[in-house]
């Protein structure tokens, strides 16, 4: 699974709808029932699969799931990166 | 036989009735047990781990007071309300009724084929109060807010330190009054505070009634405040109180409602001893001061209360940790207070705000307050920073 459906299955997971129903770019924060512990929820479930850390400010500005996908890409990037030249 | 409510009558006599279910519209569906009397100690250590033993009669024919000890002695039935069903109903009861917590004696027609709906209907009525109590106590003054009660009669300012006859109006600047007018508003914020407490931890006791205290003392701050004000000739407009009678969202988990009551009476008591410090006219500075000292006080009871919900129970303090986590991580919009965040359309948000810039190490301090309240809750000294907090949840998850 790719990241982005990745991000779109612990969101729905999270707000106990189907994937189908979290559309790429909708804001997160319109969705029925999200609010910020969902929020958190969700990058603590994004954390754990992809063994990485998330900035705080991301769990309170992030709008879409292809904009945290976006974050998550970036972040295992410069992971991957550090671990090559390290 | 798992996971329904049961009621068992013993040694009754056969004009008792004969029901082996029953059905209440208040408690649904009902088993009705009838345990010999040879077999009643099996019975109570043999029933399913998962079934909510609601009642007991006992009957004369039984021995009522070893067959109620017998059921005291198991402690999962501490709940379970008991009646003795005696002839003699009505009249003076024994001693041991009270020393083996017996509801009451009730006549054999309670338990006849007329009587049996109400007589369960009432006793399980008084279970389901028992039930309802998360933290319950065998003993009123065991509660907690027995514990703190004298703790907080004893250090609650009284109105005779406050002398607002001595008011030295040149003394002000128009930033205090701002503040000040700020100050009193955002005050009114804690009714609603209490209207949800109160609907929160329906069917408790112990928080509830040390609640109403803390929204008494809540309630003098936009008072003292809003007289000071009359009496420099700024009247505060009643407006400001009817924007937040509209309830804000209920919270779903106990310690997390009280989480963020810890965080937002810390940082208040830092924005007033803030306030206090900075203002030169005496007569508020003492108010700030002893408001400061409020909030303070009220920040060590919601912990107190806090830690006792979270003591032993990883759901509690993951719910409490997560709500830290949301309420100190984020300051893109200034400080989080209740008072701001749940009402947009009053000018509080703007007002936390205009009144954080006076001292902003003030809310840091605070928080690390509340980091050390954290880190007892949880057992962790290495909890630091919100980071730290994401960090604690990510490995509580992988261990629950």
């Amino acid at each position: 699974m790719d990241t982005e459906n990745s991000v779109r299955h612990f969101v729905a997971h999270r707000l106990g709808i189907s994937d189908e129903e979290v559309a790429f770019d909708v804001d997160l924060r319109s969705l029925p029932q999200f609010d910020s512990i969902h929020a958190l929820q969700i990058v603590l479930d994004v954390e754990e699969h992809f063994d990485i850390e998330v900035e705080d400010h991301v769990v309170f500005e992030v709008r879409t799931v292809r904009e945290f996908a976006a974050v998550i890409n970036q972040i295992v990037a410069v992971q991957a990166d550090s671990a090559v030249t390290s | 036989m798992s996971g329904d409510t049961r009621i068992a009558l013993l040694g009754l006599s056969p004009d008792a009735s004969t029901a082996e279910k029953m059905v209440l519209p208040r408690f649904g569906r009902i088993t009705v047990d009838r345990p010999e009397r040879a077999d009643w100690e099996r019975y109570l250590h043999e029933l399913d781990p998962q079934a909510d033993l609601g009642v007991v009669f006992v009957g004369a024919e039984a021995s009522a007071l070893s067959a109620v000890r017998d059921l005291r002695s198991v402690g999962r039935f501490d709940r379970t309300r008991a009646y003795v069903v005696d002839p003699g109903a009505g009249g003076p009861v024994p001693g041991w009724f009270e020393t083996w917590d017996v509801e009451d004696a009730v006549p054999p027609s309670a338990l006849g084929e007329e009587g049996i709906g109400q007589s369960v209907e009432l006793a399980m009525r008084a279970h389901r109060a028992l039930m309802m109590d998360e933290l319950y106590t065998h003993f009123y003054l065991d509660m907690t807010f027995n514990r703190i009660f004298d703790w907080f009669e004893t250090t609650r300012w009284d109105w005779n330190e406050v002398d607002l006859s001595k008011i030295d109006r040149a003394m002000l600047s128009e930033r205090d009054v701002d503040f000040l007018t700020e100050a009193a508003v955002i005050e009114f914020g804690t009714l609603p505070g209490a209207h949800n407490f109160l609907r929160e931890w329906q069917g408790e006791a112990s928080f509830s009634s040390w609640a109403l205290m803390w929204g008494a003392e809540e309630a003098r701050h936009s008072l003292v405040q809003a007289r000071y004000l009359d009496r420099i000739g700024v009247k505060v407009r009643s407006k400001h109180a009817l924007y937040k009678r509209e309830p804000y969202p209920q919270g779903d988990v106990r310690a997390a409602t009280l989480m963020m009551n810890v965080i937002s009476e810390a940082r208040a008591s830092a924005l007033y001893k803030a306030l206090s410090a900075q203002v030169p006219e005496p007569v508020i500075r003492r108010i700030w001061k002893l408001l400061g000292r409020d909030e303070a006080r009220h920040c060590r009871a919601f912990s107190v209360f806090m830690r006792e919900l979270c003591n032993g129970n990883v759901a509690n303090q993951i719910a409490a940790m997560r709500m830290a986590y949301i309420w100190l991580a984020d300051r893109s919009n200034g400080i989080k207070h209740p008072a701001g965040v749940f009402y947009p359309h009053s000018t509080s948000t703007d007002g936390i705000r205009r009144i954080e810039t006076i001292q902003h190490d003030a809310v840091d301090a605070a928080d690390t307050k509340v980091m050390s309240i954290i880190r007892i809750m949880v057992n962790d000294d290495s909890i630091e920073t919100p980071r730290d907090i994401k960090a604690k949840l990510r490995s509580m998850a992988r261990q629950s």
